[in-house]
């Protein structure tokens, strides 16, 4: 398997449905565009709301900042989704999901778990997502290359289980504690996993 | 099903949230802002920035333009990136969420959403300190909440937006369902919302032609950009009687832009596509 995770699918959109007119946006500059989606961000509403119709409403806030994000879109890599929307399906479970007295998940920390599935940068290992009998989201990983196995285990007051294991004759090795200790981030590193 | 959301679990490509105020923000009340919003960026990864800048063109007398001023610095803007392997073209460089604090107003945006509470709850951690400070020296004028959601078609067949839209729909033009060339679709109006003057509406549909970065082949992709914003009469968010209520009872209303575009998302989609973004 790959270590790569976050394969990218980007798409630039050739179209005329841009709100802002290609003549423009090629004169102006983006910090020029931006301004103008600022200008158009600190307007009294009271007084477009009683001026001017909705339809002669400037464009909207995404067509204007369009220009600084430029024409990539973000797309992370298929296990990153299935992990993205396992965790979102995960969300939805309640007590006794399994039929044996598991826990409902903490929505704060499958909310945390999925802010940290999107910092998983190419060079970094394969997710894939699950869940505790104790309802807490955890992410796997595991190379097949080197052998490596580790995963995080997200609790609902902020504070993470980490666990690595090298190859299998390697020890075990566990952390726990608050996101953004330094034992955390620390551990974090050892695992070439982004910090929290 | 020709059309294909964005992403497994739903189609949104974008996201914003925009607190907008009725007047500019002094000097110093908006440096202490660009601060707040400094402390709670870093701690949330947000940790490149940039500034945005105007240009003052001064004429002198006679109408002859005078030494150019300096730029002024207009916003700042708090960012994470991440990189994305391009086939052919290596890595590149995309953002993914963005936090300005502009002397107007706050603004959050994600292109890397997941799900709501995801986003209201990184929304809330980032805006509540600037906004409570910037709330001793100014008014809200409006909430304004954006998603654009993206669908790709794949498939031999004519790439008609009736397989995708709702047919039935009063938010889309009756033209668009069948019409293979590229169109247009936008509308707006004005409801009543409670705990504001009035919420502005704004559904504009876009198909349009795309292609893969480093390719050359191209598809065609369907947007539809939706957007809720409640509007406050002057004095009307004055009600309550401090700051931290205020940005309270402000960021709270977030939820009820996020429902009422979902209930307009489900009124512009089909009841197939609604089902596979996970809205039915």
């Amino acid at each position: 398997m790959s270590s790569a995770t976050a394969i990218a699918f980007t798409i630039e959109s050739s179209a005329a449905t841009v709100a802002i007119p290609p003549a423009r946006a090629s004169k102006l500059g983006p910090s020029i565009t931006m301004l103008g989606t600022l200008l158009f961000l600190g307007c009294g509403p009271t007084a477009e709301a009683r001026q001017i119709s909705p339809s002669a409403i400037r464009p909207p806030v995404l067509c204007e900042l369009a220009e600084m994000r430029g024409p990539k879109t973000y797309k992370p890599s298929d296990s990153i989704e299935n992990s993205i929307a396992r965790l979102r399906e995960f969300g939805k479970y309640h007590d006794d999901w399994d039929g044996n007295g598991a826990n409902a998940p903490s929505q704060d920390a499958i909310d945390l778990a999925l802010q940290f599935l999107t910092s998983l940068e190419p060079w970094h290992p394969v997710p894939f997502a699950t869940m505790s009998r104790q309802g807490d989201p955890v992410i796997e990983f595991e190379e097949h290359s080197t052998g490596v196995f580790s995963s995080i285990r997200f609790l609902d007051d902020r504070s993470v289980e980490l666990y690595s294991k090298a190859n299998k004759e390697a020890p075990s090795l566990f952390v726990t504690g608050e996101i953004g200790s330094p034992k955390v981030t620390e551990f974090l590193a050892t695992m070439n996993l982004p910090t929290l | 099903m020709h059309w294909e959301p964005l992403h497994k679990s739903h189609s949104i490509e974008v996201a914003a949230a925009a607190i907008n105020f009725n007047e500019a923000l002094t000097e110093v009340s908006w440096r202490k802002t660009v601060r707040d919003a400094e402390a709670v960026c870093r701690t949330a990864g947000l940790t490149e920035k940039s500034a945005m800048n105007s240009v003052q063109i001064t004429i002198g007398p006679g109408g002859a333009p005078s030494p150019s001023t300096p730029p002024v610095v207009d916003a700042m803007v708090f960012q994470r990136s991440a990189a994305v392997d391009v086939a052919g073209l290596g890595m590149q460089k995309v953002m993914l969420e963005s936090f300005a604090v502009s002397r107007g107003g706050l603004n959050y945006q994600t292109a890397a959403y997941t799900r709501w509470e995801a986003f209201y709850g990184r929304l809330k951690s980032l805006m509540r300190s600037p906004l409570h400070g910037a709330l001793h020296v100014v008014r809200t004028a409006n909430l304004r909440l954006e998603y654009k959601d993206s669908f790709r078609f794949v498939g031999d067949g004519p790439p008609l937006a009736g397989d995708l839209l709702n047919k039935t729909s009063p938010l889309i033009a009756s033209h668009v369902f069948n019409n293979e060339k590229l169109w247009h679709s936008h509308t707006g109006f004005f409801e009543d919302a409670d705990g504001c003057e009035a919420r502005l509406v704004q559904i504009n549909i876009d198909a349009g032609s795309a292609s893969k970065l480093g390719e050359t082949s191209q598809f065609r992709s369907v947007s539809i950009l939706t957007a809720v914003q409640n509007n406050f009469e002057q004095g009307e968010a004055e009600a309550l009687d401090n700051e931290d209520d205020k940005a309270t009872f402000q960021l709270g209303m977030f939820d009820s832009l996020h429902l009422r575009s979902i209930e307009l998302f489900r009124q512009i989609v089909s009841a197939e596509a609604a089902v596979r973004v996970g809205i039915k």
